[in-house]
C-alpha cells in the first residue's frame, strides 16, 4: 500500500480544497492495494478465510484410491499395484513441493494369499528372499523413479541361518510356516531438504516378490492409497 | 470495496465542515471493519500474519493449516484388554454380526468441511471356538465410520479388512506347516494366521457434522482378547 501524506496545515493556514481532495483521493486509491505493510502479525485467523467454497486453501492434494478387486503379484521386478483399479494417483494439477514442505503418502491392504514351492529351495532362508516389498514411484514430468524407502514383509518364518557356520548343528523344524493374510502398510512422510521446488506429476504403489524361486506369487487385495501435503 | 470519500471540495468554495465530518466518519467506518478482500493485494498474506495455534494443541502450528490431533488411546500394557467372544452372536456363532471394540474410537465433531486420517494399529489373540470344533473361522476387523444414532451397513469399511486371529486345525493339515485356518474365503486356504497385528491408515473427506470413528470385530472364538491399541486421528480443515 502507498503511503497517504496527510496534509501539512498550520493554525492560521487557509483549508485547501484540492489538498484536501487530494488527501481523500490518495486514500481512496491506497485502500484497494492494502498489504503487508498495513496489518499487524497474526492478525489472520480462520474466520478470515473464504471456506464457502470448500476449497483446499492451506492442506491441500488430498485423494485416495480404493480397491474394487483383488491383485497377483508375480514378478521381481517392481509392479504397479492395480485391485480393479490403478493405485495411481495423478492430480489435476501436478503438485509443487516447496522447500521444506512435507508430502505423505498411505498404503494398506491385506495379503490374502501365498503360492510358493513346495518343499522351499532350502532349508534356510538368505537374505530376503522369502520376502514381498511395496515402495510409492512417482513421474517429476521428466523421470518415474522410486522414492528411497521400501517396506518389507516376509511370508515364511523358516529359521534364518548360514548353513555353512560352524558349531553344533540346529535342530531345524521339518515344518513349514507360512504366514499370510495379515494386513501390511507402507507409509512415506517425504520432507523437501532441497533447495528449490520438487514437482510430482503423479504418485503410484508398487509392489513386488524379491525371489521368485521362493514365492511365486502373491495376492493382495481390499486395499486403501492415500497422499496429502502439508503446507505451511 | 476500496474506501470512497463521499464528498469532495471546490476550489475557491468554502470547505462544509459537516461535509468534510462526513468524509471522515466515512473513513473510519471503512477502518472499522469494512475492509474485505478485494482490497487486500494477491499473495501478500504470509505465515507472520496467521494467527499461531492455541496451546491446547497437541502442536503449537497454525490451527487450520495442520489440523488438530486427537489420540484416543495408546496403551502397551499386556493386562490391559478388551475382551470379546462370538457368543454373543445368539443363533448363529458363525453370523457375520459386529461388535465394536472398547477403546478404539472417538466422537469427532467437525465444525467445517475437512478430511480426517484415522490410524489405528490393535493386536487380537484368541483361542479355539469349543462348541463349533468342526468349522473354524478368522476374526474380522475393519474400520467403522458412523454419523448419528443409525448404524448402517456402509459404515463398515470394506477396503480396511483385516483379520486378528484364527484357529488352527491340524488334522487338515495339507502344506506340513503344523496348522492350517478354514473357511476364510469359502475355500481352503493354507497358512499360519494366529495372531496377525491389524494396522491400518485410511482418510475420510468428511462434510461438517459429527462423526464416530472406530474399530469393530466380527469374533468367532470362544474367547478372545484385543491389546497394544494405538489410534489417532488427524483433522485437516481446507
Amino acid at each position: 500500500m502507498p503511503n497517504v501524506s496527510v496534509p501539512d496545515i498550520a493554525p492560521g493556514d487557509t483549508t485547501s480544497a484540492s489538498g484536501t481532495n487530494t488527501f481523500f483521493t490518495d486514500l481512496q486509491t491506497a485502500s484497494a492495494t492494502i498489504d503487508g505493510t498495513n496489518t499487524r502479525s497474526e492478525w489472520c485467523s480462520r474466520y478470515h478465510i473464504d471456506q464457502t467454497a470448500a476449497t483446499p486453501t492451506f492442506n491441500t492434494n488430498f485423494a485416495q484410491v480404493v480397491s474394487s478387486a483383488q491383485q497377483v503379484i508375480n514378478s521381481a521386478v517392481f509392479t504397479q499395484v492395480n485391485m480393479g483399479t490403478a493405485f495411481r494417483i495423478t492430480p489435476a494439477q501436478p503438485i509443487v513441493l516447496a522447500p521444506g514442505q512435507v508430502l505423505r503418502a498411505h498404503f494398506d491392504t491385506l495379503v490374502t494369499a501365498m503360492v510358493t514351492p513346495a518343499p522351499p529351495p532350502a532349508n534356510f532362508v538368505t537374505l530376503n528372499n522369502d520376502c514381498y516389498q511395496f515402495q510409492f514411484w512417482y513421474n517429476d514430468g521428466i523421470t518415474t523413479t522410486n522414492f528411497p524407502c521400501i517396506s518389507t514383509y516376509s511370508y515364511s518364518i523358516l529359521p534364518r541361518l548360514d548353513p555353512g557356520a560352524p558349531g553344533v548343528p540346529l535342530r531345524v523344524s521339518a515344518l513349514t510356516k507360512k504366514r499370510t493374510v495379515q494386513r501390511v502398510n507402507h507409509t512415506m512422510c517425504y520432507v523437501n531438504d532441497t533447495a528449490g521446488n520438487l514437482t510430482f506429476n503423479w504418485i503410484e504403489v508398487r509392489a513386488r516378490v524379491v525371489n521368485v524361486a521362493w514365492i511365486t506369487s502373491f495376492t493382495i487385495n481390499q486395499g486403501d492409497f492415500n497422499i496429502m501435503v502439508g503446507r505451511f | 470495496m476500496a474506501f470512497t470519500a463521499p464528498n469532495t471540495f471546490t476550489t475557491l468554495t468554502a470547505i462544509n465542515g459537516p461535509l468534510l465530518r462526513d468524509n471522515f466518519v466515512a473513513l473510519r467506518q471503512y477502518l472499522d471493519g469494512g475492509v474485505v478482500a478485494s482490497d487486500i493485494a494477491a499473495a501478500t498474506v504470509t505465515t507472520t500474519d496467521i494467527v499461531r495455534g492455541e496451546y491446547v494443541n497437541v502442536v503449537p502450528d497454525h490451527q487450520f493449516t495442520t489440523g488438530d490431533i486427537q489420540t484416543q488411546f495408546t496403551e502397551i500394557d499386556d493386562f490391559s484388554r478388551s475382551y470379546n467372544t462370538s457368543h454373543y452372536k445368539q443363533y448363529d456363532l458363525f453370523a457375520d454380526i459386529y461388535s465394536i471394540i472398547p477403546n478404539t474410537g472417538k466422537r469427532i465433531v467437525l465444525e467445517q468441511a475437512a478430511n480426517v486420517i484415522y490410524s489405528v494399529g490393535i493386536s487380537g489373540v484368541g483361542n479355539a471356538n469349543y462348541q463349533l470344533t468342526g468349522q473354524k473361522k478368522a476374526s474380522k476387523i475393519l474400520v467403522r465410520l458412523t454419523t448419528g444414532d443409525l448404524i448402517l451397513p456402509t459404515d463398515d469399511i470394506a477396503q480396511t479388512q483385516g483379520y486378528v486371529f484364527t484357529e488352527d486345525n491340524v488334522a487338515t493339515d495339507v502344506d506340513n506347516s503344523g496348522n492350517t485356518s478354514s473357511l476364510l474365503f469359502g475355500t481352503e486356504v493354507t497358512g499360519f494366521m494366529s495372531r496377525r497385528w491389524y494396522c491400518n491408515r485410511y482418510y475420510f473427506s468428511l462434510p461438517k457434522g459429527t462423526y464416530n470413528i472406530s474399530l469393530v470385530t466380527i469374533s468367532n472364538c470362544d474367547k478372545m482378547y484385543f491389546s497394544a491399541r494405538n489410534s489417532n486421528i488427524e483433522i485437516f480443515y481446507r
